[in-house]
């Protein structure tokens, strides 16, 4: 087996896994007994980088790498030119609700919008400023300004009719105001007016409360709120994709709050949201819009609380019944992440130990049937069959590293013996108080 | 000749006595005045022989004037009064002679009666090195057996109580200078002037008779109440009676009032000397009661914290082991198994195992199963129950408990997993990584990257010998020399940066973007699209008042 690692990304994967992070570079190397799934949302990206929309369910137990796949994804589709937002569900969070929590969760996407210069989130003025460039530039070309002149406010009733040209043909729900709001934006941007743009930016990323404030701020009459955020993102998507880019990726994690709304009507009306969603990709409704939800096997197939509950996603949702464990459908929207076996796990440490060995640039002693003994102590140690996930596996692996390649004598039997594991599980005992309302 | 008719004469006599006498006998029984006596013979001084009654009257008469003050202390000598003489030449009793024959040509006909053969006293008097005094005291009344005084231990645990009972009162009434024999015989005494009263006919063989029942059933009553205490202290499931019974209300009263609180006080006071019953009287004792073990079983859970898990188990062993005769005894291991399936599993499997012995041996085989929830905390894992099941099933078939007990002990043992590693499997996963690392850094190309190659690779025995070769990277060497393509506003930009300390406000960039043409994140954007594909990481980062660029990164790009 050959790979090419980067002494860069050794270096990030090293200090990410010995934090319990996922690095944010090199994460290829480290994908391990993961090749149908990453084909999956290859050809995915594919699909959705193509004009398709997809919606992807990634259903697993904890410690099964849900929160890995998904920073792998985030990853390869900033790489791709995709706009990439992450957010989590929370208990102030969600789809659909009437007291501000969906544009709670609107606002929380929107801020997290990640392009490959700006990975880190924050960027959606920058892609705002990039796509105004974009117009200027080529309202430019196309009335013959230099690009120096462009900038002249003798030329702004150009620039501000190609933007609402723009918008126009990119927006369904909303395009007037979003239309205004994106011109207001431009006018803050060539007056240099950065109050203007702020509040240009805050009723984009959905931060006005009420309809006055907005009205006062920047003379629109609507503002984004709980019915219309997916309809705004929706038009942003196209926006991303005007200005260039591949598509728009939406990670959303820890689904289980979905799953954790005590009003039963409550819960359904975030499920229609997610069936709105999917039939909108899959019905080809919207273009290059990825969205993925995360989630365990309780959140998916309970049938009074998960998503199964709600009929028309059980149906639309249920696994292929020819799969088995052998025979697996990764075509389908639910992707189920297995627990990695013994042997991949062994195949992970020692690419680890190859990473940590060229980070340090040292050749530690320590070999396969080294690792193979730390796995068997790790394994019976007790909890490890309920607690044990490769987290955890991982820092202790690179812990240990750690200590021969600075201890170099060490009894490396007495380390593996000293490993002890612990329950990092989020507490589950609230499950409990759910009551059914 | 006349002494002739002088025998004659008194033969004569003699028949017509004779006759007179069986005439008054038959006429006797028709009579039913239970006063009735022939008083002509009272009344006659013809010589006759002695009736016994006479006989008792004189006796009595003599007794009574000669020790009227020391009747208490007399007493015993009532006793010997009782032998009744019934014929004109008493036939001395030998004493020397066993009613028992020695021999079998001896006649068992021989009556040689110890009175006092079955009496407490004579029985423990060796086994218990009993006084004269103790022995007397267990000799005033009869024992009637029962099914717990049968029992030898709770016999001598009675007697030792009733002795003791009897030296307190003792002592309680000196103080009053009392005893327990003068109390009993004023009792009687007042008994005997009710009884006189009532009755015409009253005799000293009634006085005797009295004073004897009085005496008896006092004592009787304080061995009864001892008898009572062992039994409600040993959990002894039936209780006896233990009043004073008489005819005479005032007899009543008069015990109730003066003996009746003297001898429960005593009694309550020495109840502390009962000490517990020993094992071989647990035994007895629980054979005629399959429930008492309840009591302890209780009493042992209820200090289970007090005395601690490993006394707790050991106390019910031990109750186990005294139940041995208990027909139950299979219930008090399987509630024990219940019990300690929270505190220690592999104890309360062990007591299981007891359960399934004993509930074969006994008479009706229940087979009770342990229910759902105790079966959960006992076998997390489905091998523990398979196990276990697998030694019941010895169990059952050998009845060999002590290797099932010797087998049950591993079944928690923690088995050491072993991983098994499959070589193919791992060269699989090793073949698809590669796959995987391939097609992913295909979508995260980095064009002209440094390269260090990583060779993993297999031996044929499955062990993976990694070895690392560093390339110098050509790109490295382009970026060393400035080789990256930046165009020459790009150029100017960054030179910015680097004389305005790798930091610059937003007005400064969209200055500079203004002059040459360009807008502020285009020119930003290629800058940091130029360098991603070296830095796999952006060069111009936007802060909070403008753009910062990475020193690090920068003298990567332009070296010194």
């Amino acid at each position: 087996m050959t790979a090419n690692v980067k002494p860069k990304e050794a270096t990030a994967i090293i200090n990410s896994l010995l934090g319990g992070v996922v690095p944010k570079i090199g994460v290829q190397h480290i994908t391990v007994g993961r090749s149908d799934e990453v084909d999956a949302f290859l050809k995915a990206l594919d699909d959705v980088k193509n004009g398709h929309s997809i919606v992807k369910f990634w259903i697993g137990d904890f410690g099964s790498g849900k929160s890995f796949m998904l920073h792998l994804l985030n990853t390869v589709a900033l790489k791709q030119k995709f706009v990439v937002a992450n957010a989590d569900f929370t208990p102030d969070n969600r789809l659909y609700a009437n007291d501000g929590k969906a544009v709670a969760l609107y606002a929380a996407i929107m801020d997290n919008i990640a392009i490959q210069t700006k990975p880190e989130g924050g960027a959606l003025g920058t892609l705002l400023d990039k796509w105004i460039e974009q117009i200027m530039m080529q309202t430019a070309t196309s009335n013959n300004i230099s690009l120096g002149d462009i900038r002249d406010e003798k030329h702004s009733p150009l620039i501000q009719q190609n933007i609402i040209k723009t918008v126009n043909e990119i927006t369904e729900v909303g395009g007037f105001d979003f239309s205004w709001v994106i011109t207001k934006y431009y006018e803050g941007f060539i007056k240099e007016d950065d109050a203007l743009r702020r509040n240009a930016l805050k009723w984009l990323k959905g931060e006005y409360r009420t309809r006055t404030e907005a009205r006062q701020d920047l003379g629109v009459r609507d503002i984004i709120h709980d019915l219309n955020f997916y309809d705004m993102l929706k038009n942003f998507c196209k926006l991303f994709v005007s200005i260039g880019y591949s598509g728009f990726m939406i990670n959303l994690d820890e689904a289980i709050n979905l799953y954790k709304i005590s009003t039963s009507v409550m819960r359904e009306k975030n499920y229609e949201k997610i069936l709105t969603i999917y039939n909108d990709c899959f019905q080809g409704k919207v273009s290059n819009l990825f969205i993925n939800f995360a989630g365990t096997k309780e959140v998916l197939e309970n049938p009074r609380r998960g998503l199964f509950s709600y009929q028309a996603l059980k149906s639309r949702l249920e696994t292929n019944k020819f799969e088995t464990l052998e025979i697996r459908d990764f075509a389908q929207p639910v992707i189920r992440l297995l627990p990695l076996d013994n042997n991949e796990i062994f195949v992970l440490l020692k690419k680890l130990k190859a990473v940590f060995d060229l980070h340090y640039a040292v050749q530690l002693d320590v070999d396969d049937s080294d690792i193979h003994q730390f796995m068997e102590e790790l394994y019976n140690k007790p909890g490890a069959a309920e607690f044990l996930t490769p987290r955890e596996v991982i820092r202790d692996f690179l812990n240990i590293l750690s200590i021969i390649r600075q201890n170099p004598g060490v009894d490396k039997k007495k380390l593996f013996g000293e490993i002890e594991i612990h329950d990092e599980r989020p507490d589950e005992s609230i499950f409990a108080d759910i009551e059914e309302l | 000749m006349i002494f002739v008719f002088i025998i004659l004469g008194v033969v004569f006599f003699y028949f017509l006595f004779k006759s007179d006498k069986q005439a008054s006998r038959k006429s006797a029984p028709l009579n039913h005045n239970p006063n009735y006596r022939p008083t002509s013979q009272v009344q006659t001084n013809s010589p006759r022989y002695m009736t016994t009654e006479d006989v008792r009257a004189q006796r009595s008469k003599s007794i009574t004037a000669s020790s009227n003050e020391n009747m208490v202390r007399k007493f015993p000598t009532f006793v010997d009064e009782s032998i009744i003489e019934v014929s004109p030449e008493p036939i001395p009793i030998s004493y020397h002679t066993s009613y028992y024959p020695n021999s079998p040509s001896e006649s068992v006909h021989t009556p040689v009666y110890d009175y006092e053969e079955y009496a407490l006293g004579k029985k423990y008097k060796e086994k218990l090195e009993l006084t004269k005094q103790e022995i007397g005291w267990l000799n005033k009344f009869w024992n009637h057996a029962n099914a717990f005084n049968s029992i030898e231990g709770c016999e001598i645990e009675i007697i030792r109580l009733y002795l003791a009972s009897v030296k307190r009162i003792n002592s309680f009434l000196k103080k009053e200078a009392s005893s327990l024999s003068k109390e009993v015989e004023a009792l009687a005494q007042k008994n005997i002037e009710i009884r006189r009263a009532q009755n015409t006919y009253f005799t000293d063989y009634d006085v005797k008779m009295i004073k004897q029942t009085v005496e008896r059933d006092v004592y009787q009553l304080i061995y009864r109440k001892s008898e009572f205490l062992v039994r409600e202290r040993w959990n002894h499931k039936r209780k006896i009676q233990a009043d004073f019974y008489t005819n005479e209300q005032e007899v009543r009263t008069a015990f109730n009032e003066r003996l009746s609180p003297v001898i429960e006080n005593s009694i309550k006071m020495v109840s502390s000397q009962l000490v517990e019953p020993d094992d071989v009287t647990e035994i007895a004792l629980n054979e005629i009661n399959p429930t008492r073990w309840r009591t302890e079983f209780e009493r042992i859970l209820e200090n289970y914290d007090k005395i601690g898990h490993q006394n707790s188990l050991e106390a019910l062993h031990r109750l186990g082991r005294q139940n041995v005769k208990n027909p139950s005894v299979e219930n008090i291991y399987y509630e024990s198994s219940k019990h300690l399936a929270a505190f220690d599993k592999l104890e309360s499997l062990r007591f299981y195992l007891h359960y399934i012995l004993h509930d074969l041996n006994s008479k009706q085989v229940d087979n009770k199963q342990l229910n759902k929830t105790i079966q959960k905390k006992l076998f997390t894992k489905q091998n523990e129950l398979d196990s276990f099941q697998s030694i019941v099933d010895n169990l059952v078939k050998s009845k060999d408990l002590a290797r099932a007990l010797t087998d049950v002990s591993g079944i928690y043992a923690t088995k050491r997993k072993h991983i098994a590693l499959d070589i193919n499997a791992v060269q699989l996963a090793e073949k698809q990584h590669a796959g995987t690392v391939e097609i992913l850094s295909e979508y995260l190309k980095d064009e002209n990257e440094p390269v260090q190659l990583v060779h993993t690779e297999s031996a044929p025995e499955g062990e993976v010998t990694i070895t690392i070769t560093s390339i110098e990277s050509k790109t490295e060497l382009d970026v060393q020399s400035g080789n990256v393509d930046f165009s020459p506003v790009q150029r100017q930009c960054l030179k910015n940066f680097e004389e305005n300390g790798f930091a610059l406000s937003f007005e400064a960039i969209e200055a500079f973007a203004k002059t040459n043409g360009l807008f502020k994140n285009h020119l930003i954007d290629g800058i940091n699209d130029r360098c991603m594909d070296l830095l796999d990481d952006v060069l111009i980062e936007e802060v909070e008042e403008g753009f910062e660029v990475n020193e690090n990164y920068y003298k990567q790009i332009f070296p010194a």
